[in-house]
């Protein structure tokens, strides 16, 4: 009664595990300004062996509901700099458009032999970019937070060595932006969202699991507000992206929809909870929460590797 | 077209059946059990507009919780 057939990813699947999947990843994402998608993907993967490009589709589709409901709430508490989403946004639809031009090569390619076991190019390289992301965003956010929590920044904004030299960097055309308070070169803001663009298209994501700490660490906008503003951004790159991947057949509704069912209210709890708990804080719970993540795909390309010799899935 | 659309899966059992597929077989092109098929337009504007239509939903409702809850507060 419960199971359901998955037209796409042509699987069936208890329906209230992925509902509370869903419900899980919607929670991250309100409190992290993240779309869920480093996490969702290889767990949809994992968990209910759903195909690497059938899981990024579905995802993003997913991301776009995850993010309206989360980014109204935050819009609520102030925490959305427009100007900024909107200038990222401008390098952002070329980036995406190529990540799933990638994904669309890599599905020809073939199959890859690898300690001798084959792969497909998709579950090779899509687990291997988002290993080596989530290990360094990870060690990153980690040691600044548990530095942070014993001595936390002014103001709310962390300092650091590149955040100087990007502010400082005077290439016009210069943007203000008052919301979070920093000026800076609108080329420097397009070049962030074409990067994140491109992971959005090509791993399924939104880019915020990369785009909350740049916008911290290497911009300098305030927790809180690279939290909004990043699921604003989110936003509008799940919803091309959402479309690019349905144009190639990657999306399965049903499976979107199901996993809606649940992030839709968890993205409304996590937002709330901002409100509720210090930045430094909420980048420490954000590097655990990327570390599982990593853990978890790290496991998957063992097994399949069959590096510890049990057998290949 | 759509007779026949219906009946296919209907034959195919109701483990099957489901409204996306029927919605996406009538607009024509598509053969949805497989991953990486062509799909139609109808399709494609399916997975934008449910999602956000879901997402708005969500987004009033708490909203309006919000203000119920802020209203009551104010009222004890």
């Amino acid at each position: 009664m419960l199971e359901i057939h998955l037209p796409v990813a042509d699987t069936t699947v208890f329906a209230p595990w992925v509902v509370l999947l869903g419900a899980s990843v919607g929670f991250l994402s309100g409190l992290f300004g993240v779309g869920g998608g480093f996490i969702l993907t290889p767990m949809l993967n994992i968990l209910f062996g759903i195909p690497y490009n059938v899981a990024a589709g579905s995802d993003l589709a997913q991301m776009l509901g995850t993010s309206v409901s989360a980014t109204s709430r935050h819009r609520g508490f102030g925490h959305v700099d427009v100007r900024l989403g909107l200038c990222m946004l401008a390098g952002a639809w070329l980036g995406t458009e190529l990540g799933a031009r990638v994904v669309e090569f890599l599905k020809i390619v073939g199959r890859i032999t690898v300690a001798g076991r084959e792969l497909s190019g998709l579950d090779l390289f899509i687990p291997l970019a988002f290993l080596v992301l989530l290990s360094v965003i990870g060690t990153v956010v980690l040691r600044e937070s548990l530095r942070a929590r014993k001595r936390p920044p002014r103001g709310g904004a962390v300092e650091t060595p590149i955040i100087k030299w990007v502010q400082g960097i005077r290439l016009p055309p210069m943007i203000s932006l008052r919301t979070s308070g920093i000026r800076i070169s609108i080329w420097i803001l397009i070049g962030i969202g074409f990067a994140t663009g491109f992971l959005a298209g090509f791993m399924g994501i939104g880019g915020g699991f990369v785009l909350m700490p740049t916008l911290i660490y290497v911009i300098g906008v305030p927790t809180t507000m690279a939290i909004g503003t990043g699921l604003f951004y989110i936003m509008f790159v799940a919803a091309f992206g959402s479309y690019t991947h349905a144009l190639k057949g990657n999306v399965d509704l049903v499976l979107a929809v199901l996993l809606l069912l649940g992030s839709i209210f968890g993205a409304q709890v996590g937002a709330w909870l901002t409100e509720k708990v210090r930045g430094a804080k909420i980048r420490y719970w954000f590097s655990l929460a990327v570390f599982v993540s990593a853990i978890a795909v790290l496991a998957k390309l063992v097994v399949q590797l069959g590096v510890l010799g049990s057998p290949g899935s | 077209m759509v007779e026949d659309a219906t009946e296919e899966i209907r034959t195919r059992g109701d483990a099957r059946l489901n409204l996306i597929e029927f919605a996406s077989r009538i607009a024509g092109d598509a053969d949805p059990s497989r991953a990486g098929h062509q799909v139609s337009a109808l399709y494609v504007v399916l997975c934008l507009v449910v999602p956000a239509v879901m997402g708005l939903f969500a987004a009033t409702a708490a909203f309006v919780l919000s203000k119920l809850a802020r209203r009551r507060s104010l009222n004890e």
